[in-house]
């Protein structure tokens, strides 16, 4: 290990990846917000200097981050993670609704959504988790307390009535998968996703009848003609009844806002002025941006407040409209890289600890990444996550800095590190 | 080895897992920006600007002698763009805020320069674009405002953003006000502004607006507009002095017998205009309004004015004569367990069946009616539907109640519906209805259906003139129809309704005292339904007219005592203004002041009105209060200033009941009045002082 010399060997290419993000952020944040009349640069109410102010406490967090002993992240993981478990249920208890979720803690000027620090504290304490010697996901016992670590922070979520948040701990199942739990978690999921959409496009008959005829392929070119037929016909019924009760529940559990905005979604049903109207006006941004773009400030659509939530969850139409299909590459172009660099980091990596908190902050972010910018393409449905280092948001800046700076750290220090 | 393979495989499908959806992401915005790119460009140059709505003006109800029952004037909401010039510069807003407030409060008197200054100044921290300042403003202040400190500095450098709404005006206040009615945008209108509404309404206008930085809308370009289509007027059958009278004289007989509502209607026999509907219900603290269209929604059992119809069905059928003569007995009949009675207490006797109608015998029509159809009830109900009175008039008024008469085979007919249903019971009808019917007697057997607009005008043009609609042509018999009149002028001359007997003309018609029942049962505590329904005069019936009086309290409950003397106050009224040459033209200049003192005290503006009306000459020594009392001097007709003090009794003598009751009710006392005419005398003294629900007695001469 070398204890000198710290800064200097840093990973260049992830720091220099992260800060040319949040730069893109904040030329974003002041263009969706400027209009004429208002051209002072430097205001610290408007949202761009907010999110200057978070910033700098995120830059602080970064140096403190450097300064003190990894250890402490590490040896105090369980304490961390049962802290932002108590914010988050401190939040339910006192915290103000916005926009309909019940997630900030707000204290003077000062105001924090911990659901973005439960992120972090989740990782941690699942990496300490995971790093034990004996544990071995494979098995029952252990993946279900490790289903209960993500599960906990998840349901205080919900209960907040913010659904966006809590789906994306879903995503820490990539940690668990790259550790070896069975991949049946992995792809189970993943089919009955793929048949859910599909009972809702078409009648479910018609995919049953599908499903028989590849089955009837798969039997004929399989010797254990047996085994073959009894697994065919079970995962055919259980199929078909999970399609049928999907389209039942569809219909009678589900609120109608919720149905519409599904229906929208998979282009069932168009409704611009209600569920539609976010993603329809986010199409026009992006679609009227072009190759090059409008340019800086150019924009109309994101201009007017023809888009809500411009700033924060829909900050990516921004890009689409003044910088066009340009603009739009090298961002999704950083961003891959991002997460590509941090999975080669990771498996670089000999210290298990790191590796698999490297899987952690890489499948955050993914999620963060692809459905932030797939629900303002209409990819995904409209569930409220921040694109990260862009949107504008404090807790989200701090939070993604955090897992950031600890990661890079623990790179560093365990770089040559060998087990 | 096989766990390295395991983890290789799972590192790799992790790869190719983010790649593939990189790479989705990457095609759906290639494919929006570029396969889709034009459609999406089209709709945001389109979107950005758009085609608005302006509010046409709401055309006007006007009275059909002309005078304006209702019409629109714009009304102004003023915001405050805190974005702009005079606002953004903090020397001038610290020099100027506090005489804005000071004289935002000054003008408007509804809150404090300081209250002012604190919300202005909340707004202006919050940059607000579209700070509601005051609603409802009139042009006046309208003016005054614009050269208040900031906003005088201009549309945009100040920051003053106006909107133009209307609000609907009746000049003549109460008058008739449930008649016309009113409009709330997505309801079904009331009255005469429901009725209407497709003319009234007119077309919205459509310009070219832009949609700017937080979320508001400005015009583009004055030259695309289409221009908003202004409603149309409503000439409306209501004559402005008749209605007047009518609720004036239903107003005072409500207040006389302390009655829960009433109503009053005027027909013209020959048109069936409406020329007067009053509608009247006395509210929680005992004042009385408009708030329900009783004559046009309320199906009630009507009593006897329904004998009219018992005895045209008889008369038609040739069942019976005018001088056959029927046996009463004492007064009171039996039909199965239940027993009818007569309002003699021991009975007319032998009587003629004309003295039969006029006495209003229940117990002669029950009885014929029985005799003749109990055997075939079927008969008497189809005879009713005949006339056509079985069904609603389908005026145009929303609310219009249905009549129900019950028929052999319904659920509730029993042995006794035939010979209550001669008398006006089991069965429902509205007052309007009722009035068809006699209006229909007066026009020789003509059945029309009441006309409340005779034409819908747009500057000057007649866009659409009502014609008379006829619902039956001959509803009787031309000879019966000759009986019946009889049988009504009988009614005045020698029967029940002797008492409002006239010198001067001949008024026909029919009482009625109904019990009322109460949802569904006749309580022990009876409430009755005292009406009177008619024409005049009755040799050549001009007007008709219905008044129905619900739950008078006084003493009096019948139709001859209760609603009769209101039809004869109207009647009189409608009769002395026919021949309003009374008032001749060449009075000599000296007399004039002698005619004048019919009223001695009264509003401004009404004696103004009237001394113009009749070419007086006024001298005005009065600034400012509404209230004037006339003295004639020096050969002229002086007006002075009468001082209305609170809590002192002012002295009405002199005044007409409506205004004496408008200002005694506003000073807290309660009024009840007696007679006819000018107020001659008051309970309380002048000068004394008020205290709150007293009861102040008037005699009218």
């Amino acid at each position: 290990m070398q204890e000198r010399s710290y800064i200097k060997n840093i990973d260049f290419l992830t720091t220099t990846l992260v800060i040319v993000l949040i730069l893109i952020g904040i030329l974003n944040i002041f263009s969706a917000e400027y209009s004429e009349g208002n051209t002072k640069w430097i205001d610290f109410s408007s949202s761009v200097g907010k999110q200057i102010k978070w910033l700098g406490v995120s830059l602080l967090v970064f140096v403190v981050v450097m300064i003190i002993d990894v250890r402490f992240f590490i040896n105090l993981s369980y304490p961390i993670y049962v802290i932002t478990l108590l914010l988050l249920v401190a939040t339910l208890l006192f915290g103000n609704e916005v926009a309909g979720s019940k997630s900030w803690l707000i204290y003077g000027g000062f105001s924090l959504q911990p659901s973005e620090l439960a992120k972090f504290g989740t990782i941690l304490a699942l990496t300490r988790f995971l790093d034990t010697t004996d544990v071995n996901v494979s098995k029952f016992r252990h993946y279900s307390i490790a289903f209960i670590m993500v599960g906990l922070p998840m349901g205080l979520i919900v209960l907040q009535n913010d659904i966006g948040s809590a789906i994306v701990f879903i995503s820490l199942i990539i940690v668990l998968y790259r550790q070896g739990l069975p991949g049946f978690f992995l792809f189970v999921p993943l089919l009955l996703a793929i048949l859910f959409i599909l009972a809702l496009l078409v009648n479910f008959l018609y995919i049953t009848g599908i499903l028989i005829l590849v089955a009837l392929f798969i039997i004929y070119l399989t010797t254990n003609r047996k085994r073959a037929i009894a697994i065919s016909v079970a995962s055919i019924i259980f199929a078909t009844a999970f399609m049928f009760s999907v389209d039942y529940l569809f219909t009678h559990a589900l609120q109608p806002h919720q149905q519409s905005r599904i229906n929208v979604l998979l282009g069932k049903d168009i409704d611009l002025q209600g569920s539609g109207y976010n993603v329809h006006q986010s199409l026009i941004a992006i679609g009227s941006g072009g190759f090059s773009g409008k340019g800086f400030l150019n924009g109309t659509q994101t201009k007017f407040n023809f888009i809500p939530e411009q700033k924060t969850d829909f900050i990516f139409c921004t890009i689409g409209e003044e910088y066009g299909l340009l603009g739009s590459v090298v961002l999704l172009l950083l961003f891959t890289s991002l997460i590509l660099r941090i999975l080669y980091l990771s498996e670089k990596q000999k210290f298990r600890y790191t590796r698999i908190f490297g899987y952690g902050v890489l499948s955050i972010l993914f999620v963060h990444f692809a459905i932030n910018i797939g629900m303002t393409l209409g990819l995904f449905p409209v569930i409220g996550i921040p694109l990260p280092f862009i949107s504008y948001g404090g807790s989200s800046l701090l939070g993604f800095t955090l897992m950031m700076s600890v990661f890079l750290k623990l790179e560093l220090e365990y770089r040559h590190y060998f087990n | 080895m096989n766990t390295k393979r395991d983890i290789l495989i799972r590192v790799y499908l992790s790869f190719v897992f983010f790649i593939l959806i990189g790479m989705a992401i990457s095609t759906q915005i290639g494919k929006i920006q570029f396969k889709e790119g034009k459609y999406w460009r089209s709709i945001s140059d389109s979107l950005t600007t758009s085609f608005r709505s302006i509010e046409p003006i709401r055309g006007n109800i006007y009275s059909s002698d002309n005078k304006l029952l209702v019409t629109s004037i714009p009304i102004y909401e003023l915001r405050i763009d805190f974005k702009t010039q005079a606002w953004l510069d903090e020397e001038y807003y610290a020099q100027y805020i506090d005489s804005f407030c000071f004289k935002m409060s000054q003008l408007f008197k509804d809150a404090s320069a300081k209250e002012y200054k604190y919300r202005i100044s909340r707004a202006k921290n919050r940059k607000e674009r579209y700070y509601l300042l005051k609603r409802n403003v009139n042009h006046n202040y309208l003016k005054a405002v614009k050269g208040f400190p900031f906003l005088r500095m201009g549309k945009y450098k100040g920051g003053l953003i106006v909107e133009q709404h209307s609000i609907r005006i009746h000049p003549f206040q109460l008058l008739a006000e449930r008649t016309i009615g009113y409009k709330v945008p997505n309801v079904q209108g009331v009255g005469l502004e429901g009725a209407f509404d497709e003319y009234l309404a007119g077309k919205d206008g459509q310009r070219l607006m832009q949609k700017i930085s937080g979320g508001q809308w400005i015009p583009i370009n004055y030259d695309n507009e289409v221009e908003p289509e202004d409603g149309k007027d409503i000439i409306s059958t209501i004559d402005v002095n008749i209605q007047d009278f009518t609720e004036e004289a239903l107003l005072k007989a409500l207040i006389t017998h302390e009655a829960k509502n009433g109503c009053a209607v005027v027909m013209e026999v020959e048109t069936g205009h409406i020329k007067a509907i009053a509608n009247l219900k006395r509210n929680a603290n005992g004042a009385y309004g408009e708030t329900y269209n009783y004559a046009v929604g309320a199906s009630t059992e009507p009593g006897s004015t329904f004998k009219l119809i018992t005895a045209m069905i008889l008369l038609d059928k040739g069942l019976v004569k005018l001088t056959d003569i029927i046996d009463t007995r004492d007064g009171s009949y039996e039909f199965y367990d239940r027993v009818m009675r007569d309002n003699h207490p021991t009975g007319y006797g032998q009587i003629s069946f004309k003295e039969a109608f006029e006495l209003s015998s229940n117990v002669a029509f029950s009885k014929l009616v029985f005799d003749n159809f109990n055997k075939n009830p079927k008969a008497f109900i189809q005879e009713i539907q005949k006339m056509s009175i079985d069904q609603p008039l389908g005026i145009g008024i929303a609310g219009e109640g249905k009549p129900m008469f019950k028929s052999p085979g319904h659920d509730e007919w029993s042995g006794i519906t035939l010979p209550w249903m001669s008398v006006g019971y089991e069965l429902l009808m509205t007052p309007l209805q009722m009035l068809t019917v006699y209006n229909a007697i007066a026009n020789k057997g003509k059945m029309i259906k009441p006309l409340f607009a005779e034409e819908v005008r747009h500057i000057d043009q007649v866009v659409k003139h009502y014609e008379t609609e006829v619902i039956n042509k001959q509803i009787c018999s031309k000879k019966t129809c000759e009986q019946l009149k009889i049988l009504l002028g009988g009614v005045v001359l020698s029967g029940t309704a002797k008492n409002i007997k006239s010198k001067q003309y001949k008024i026909a018609g029919k009482t009625g005292t109904a019990l009322v029942a109460l949802q569904g049962s006749y309580s022990k505590d009876k409430k009755y339904q005292a009406s009177f329904a008619g024409y005049f005069p009755a040799d050549n019936p001009t007007y008709s007219c219905i008044v129905v009086i619900t739950d008078p309290s006084m003493g009096h409950i019948y139709g001859s005592s209760v609603a009769a003397p209101v039809f004869k106050e109207i009647a009189d009224k409608i009769h002395a203004k026919g021949n309003k040459n009374y008032l001749t033209k060449d009075v000599k200049a000296d007399d004039r002041y002698h005619l004048l003192p019919i009223v001695r005290f009264g509003k401004k503006t009404d004696l103004i009105n009237i001394s113009s009306y009749l070419g007086l000459e006024m001298k005005m020594n009065s600034s400012g209060s509404e209230w004037v009392y006339v003295r004639p001097e020096n050969n002229q007709i002086q007006l002075y200033t009468k001082n209305i003090k609170e809590d002192i009794v002012p002295d009405v003598r002199g005044m007409v009941l409506s205004d004496a009751i408008y200002i005694l009710e506003n000073l807290g006392l309660k009024v009840h009045a007696r007679g006819v005419g000018k107020i001659k005398t008051q309970s309380l003294e002048p000068g004394s002082r008020i205290d709150a629900n007293t009861v102040i007695r008037l005699k009218l001469s």
